[in-house]
């Protein structure tokens, strides 16, 4: 069988400032990792080669098998349909209100949509994490909390098998935080698979199946979590413990 | 020796730029051609784009075109009438605006408006990561902006084109009337009876190469930028003066081979 | 701001399909003014030179455009093959015995093409066929023949020209009228001033009739010798004029106060002209008039040119015995 998502040799960057080097692990259905480390060690980087918007120079990202970066454009919408990304930072289309904006991946990968089933789901992600009627506004006009929670909205109408995210908690309040993680850890319930780069311990107590640690480019160690739990610090890097989620494993 | 390193590493990245800007626009061209298959998503970009180039752009167009008609028809008219040519006038129009001015001016109004417009917004659209949510949305950012943005440039391009000679002519018209007085049908009767369908094919051809080179290249120049904002107006000045160079080079071309054949 | 969000599809609609409209449209009047629907008909005809021909040059028959100049090109024999375009509903006056002149209009430079028809009208030429054209012998020899008239007599002929000029002087958005005011602004200045000088000239001779009686026998005998030598070398030296004005001043002194004279006068006639547009009539006449006038004018000055006392204007000194004009100096002042 397959794997779910594997990276073979993914080398990325500069000869001056390689940024990503030799970097291979894989990821089976269902099961989530964190990635952590530095800030520059290049964790967000490699979520964005995964998530298609930075090519690797050398080597292969595979996800179910399929190579993301090579084939027609039908193969590549196939592949970003069941993946979602969710960035750092709340980012929106900035000419386009935020309907438009949550609808975007769904008017691209079902064109035929029914407007109605979406809006549905939408109402209740605004309900959820108390955003009122902003839909109609555009990005700039909305504050850059409701802007990242918005971005966390578009992950989940997709119903993708893979989310990629890139420091969740960060830009929220304690309140939205703890809003967040509790819906991620749903979405994990269900079968979901996460990716998600973050230092945050609350993070990983929620999420983690592996943690896979990150510097100066290259994974220093993958470490299953199930079987020898989160450490408090590895090296320099300190797992911080805001929100207190309870710890499931 | 220095000086030879330098050229070197100019002429190095200058080759690979117009390398992946032809990459650029091969991709653009392939992309255009599955264009109409996602209409949801790039037509109100398109019309949006029209409107900005195009439509808005209509009151400065028709007022460069009224007043460039006027004064080509008065001055014509005062110099040419003396030497007994006064129907030359017409040829002038025909040649000089229909043929020349009317692209040639509405592409550099584009270029100012709508280049800098394009190449600004593609570049802050990268330093936002719009460029990334597109992307990771599995949509190729040449499909969704830079086509549709063609395209609107496109026809903006044309349309305003087409404008300018109304306004010119129309404003030729009227502005001479003021000085000395032409019949109206005597007028456009005999300005038809001097154009031909190859001097308004030749606009139209002009204001599509453009508007394809204006479109590509501050596409091109916008989503080139990489990290920090500080490379935008970097990159909307290259796209400008590349845009004009495009221009004027392409309008030589184009006339050299009109008078070739 | 949001009006134009909401009408987006609306107003680019309008924007657009408009330009198309106004595109298409003057395809149509392009294809319409330039005849390109009707179904035409070629014919060709030879000319000696392509002075004046362009590929728009229009055919006309009594003043309406039949036709018009498709492409000429310069064959082996040097001459200029043209090929004619014939518009449909005209195709039956190009008839057997037909043929076209070439001329220049001298105002404007321009050439025009006269079509003249052949005296059958039922003998219509089959299509493709060869128009003479009357700058070459073909169309000369038909001209000869007496098969086709190529203008009436001299009078309706000079009254067509007079015609197409008031025609073309009265159009209000005549390009050339700048150029026609100034031909008959030349004209008229150009016969006022031949009246002037004839005025002189007159005064001039019966002040030198009076004059001479005192010295006739002399200058009789001068005149003699020089009226032999005129002949016998045939190299007119202004003899007179000479003799009687060798500085230039007292010849040339009245003439510009007369010029002047001539300048106001020349005020009144542009407040003349500016009536010629609703005149047209009388003007024809005067123009008829002054047309007869410059005939005789040029016959008198014909005449004065032949004759062999001043011909030849201010020539150079001539060492003529007794040809001082010293002595008349005071007669001649006004």
């Amino acid at each position: 069988m397959t794997d779910f998502l594997e990276l073979r040799e993914v080398n990325w960057g500069t000869v001056e400032d390689k940024v990503l080097m030799d970097i291979s692990f894989s990821l089976s259905e269902g099961r989530s990792a964190v990635i952590c480390g530095s800030p520059d060690s290049g964790k967000s980087v490699l979520l964005k080669v995964i998530g298609g918007m930075l090519p690797p120079d050398t080597g292969q990202v595979f996800y179910r098998g399929r190579e993301v970066y090579a084939g027609n454009e039908e193969d590549i919408k196939k592949v970003r349909r069941e993946i979602a990304f969710v960035f750092h930072q709340g980012v929106h289309l900035a000419n386009i209100i935020l309907r438009e904006n949550l609808l975007l991946p769904v008017k691209y990968h079902y064109p035929d949509y029914k407007s109605r089933q979406f809006n549905q789901e939408i109402s209740y992600y605004l309900d959820y994490f108390n955003l009122g009627n902003i839909l109609e506004h555009r990005p700039a006009e909305v504050p850059e909390i409701r802007r990242k929670l918005l971005n966390f909205i578009r992950a989940f109408i997709m119903k993708p098998r893979l989310i990629l995210v890139d420091e969740p908690l960060f830009n929220l309040d304690l309140r939205s935080q703890k809003m967040v993680i509790t819906k991620l850890k749903e979405f994990r319930q269900q079968g979901t698979s996460f990716l998600l780069a973050t230092n945050s311990g609350d993070v990983m107590k929620a999420m983690a199946d592996e943690l896979i640690v990150m510097s100066d480019g290259r994974i220093e160690k993958i470490i299953n979590v199930r079987e020898s739990g989160i450490p408090v610090r590895i090296g320099d890097l300190e797992f911080s413990d805001l929100v207190g989620v309870e710890d499931e494993i | 020796m220095k000086v030879i390193v330098d050229f070197w590493k100019v002429l190095k990245r200058s080759t690979t730029e117009i390398f992946e800007f032809y990459l650029f626009a091969l991709d653009t061209f392939r992309r255009l051609l599955t264009f109409s298959r996602q209409k949801q998503i790039g037509f109100t970009v398109l019309l949006r784009q029209i409107m900005f180039t195009g439509y808005e752009a209509l009151p400065l167009i028709s007022f460069l075109a009224l007043s460039i008609g006027g004064l080509i028809i008065i001055q014509g008219y005062n110099i040419l009438g003396t030497f007994g040519q006064g129907d030359l006038i017409y040829v002038i129009l025909v040649t000089v605006v229909i043929r020349e001015l009317s692209s040639i001016l509405t592409a550099l109004i584009v270029i100012a408006r709508s280049g800098t417009a394009i190449s600004t917004e593609l570049g802050n659209m990268v330093t936002n990561n719009e460029i990334n949510l597109l992307l990771s949305c599995g949509i190729s950012p040449v499909s969704y902006l830079v086509v549709s943005r063609m395209v609107g440039v496109v026809v903006a391009l044309f349309t305003l084109t087409i404008y300018f000679n109304l306004a010119a002519v129309f404003g030729g018209w009227l502005f001479s009337a003021l000085f000395s007085p032409i019949n109206f049908r005597y007028f456009f009767s005999q300005l038809f009876s001097q154009m031909t369908m190859a001097d308004i094919l030749i606009g139209v051809l002009k204001s599509i190469l453009f508007g394809i080179g204006i479109a590509l290249i501050s596409s091109y120049q916008g989503l080139k930028v990489n990290i920090a904002s500080t490379e935008v107006p970097q990159r909307t000045i290259r796209a400008v003066v590349l845009s004009i160079v495009f221009v004027v080079f392409a309008d030589i071309i184009i006339t050299a081979l009109f008078y070739l054949i | 701001m949001k009006f134009k969000f909401r009408h987006t599809d609306k107003i680019v609609g309008i924007f657009f399909f408009s330009a198309v409209l106004v595109l298409v449209l003057s395809f149509v009047i392009i294809a319409l003014s330039q005849k390109m629907l009707e179904k035409k008909y070629d014919f060709h005809t030879i000319f000696p030179d392509a002075v004046g021909l362009s590929p728009s040059t229009v055919l006309k028959f009594r003043g309406f455009e039949i036709g018009k100049v498709k492409s000429y090109v310069l064959n082996d024999d040097n001459l200029i093959e043209t090929e004619i375009i014939i518009y449909e509903d005209y195709r039956n006056k190009i008839v057997a015995n037909s043929a076209i002149n070439k001329s220049s209009n001298p105002i404007t430079g321009k050439s025009s093409l006269e079509f003249l028809q052949g005296a059958d009208p039922e003998q219509v030429l089959p299509e493709g066929s060869f128009i003479p054209s009357l700058n070459m012998p073909e169309g000369q020899r038909l001209l000869e023949a007496g098969l086709i008239e190529k203008k009436g007599d001299a009078i309706s002929s000079i009254l067509d020209n007079v015609d197409q000029m008031l025609y073309n002087l009265n159009r209000d958005e005549n390009a050339d009228q700048g150029s026609i005011f100034r031909m008959i602004y030349n004209l008229a200045n150009a016969s006022e001033k031949l009246d002037l000088n004839m005025g002189e000239l007159n005064q001039l001779l019966v002040l030198l009739n009076s004059d001479l009686k005192e010295s006739m026998h002399n200058l009789d005998l001068t005149l003699h010798n020089a009226s032999i030598m005129l002949e016998n070398y045939s190299q007119p030296e202004g003899l007179l004029a000479r003799m009687i004005d060798p500085e230039g001043d007292q010849l040339l002194q009245p003439l510009g106060n007369s010029l002047r004279q001539l300048e106001e006068n020349l005020g009144e006639l542009e407040k003349l002209l500016e009536f010629i547009g609703s005149q047209a009539p009388e003007i024809a006449e005067i123009l008829i008039e002054g047309k007869n006038s410059l005939q005789t004018a040029q016959n008198t000055l014909e005449g004065i040119n032949n004759n062999p006392f001043i011909r030849g204007g201010i020539g150079k000194e001539s060492p003529l015995p007794g040809s001082s004009g010293r002595t008349r100096e005071k007669d001649i002042q006004p």
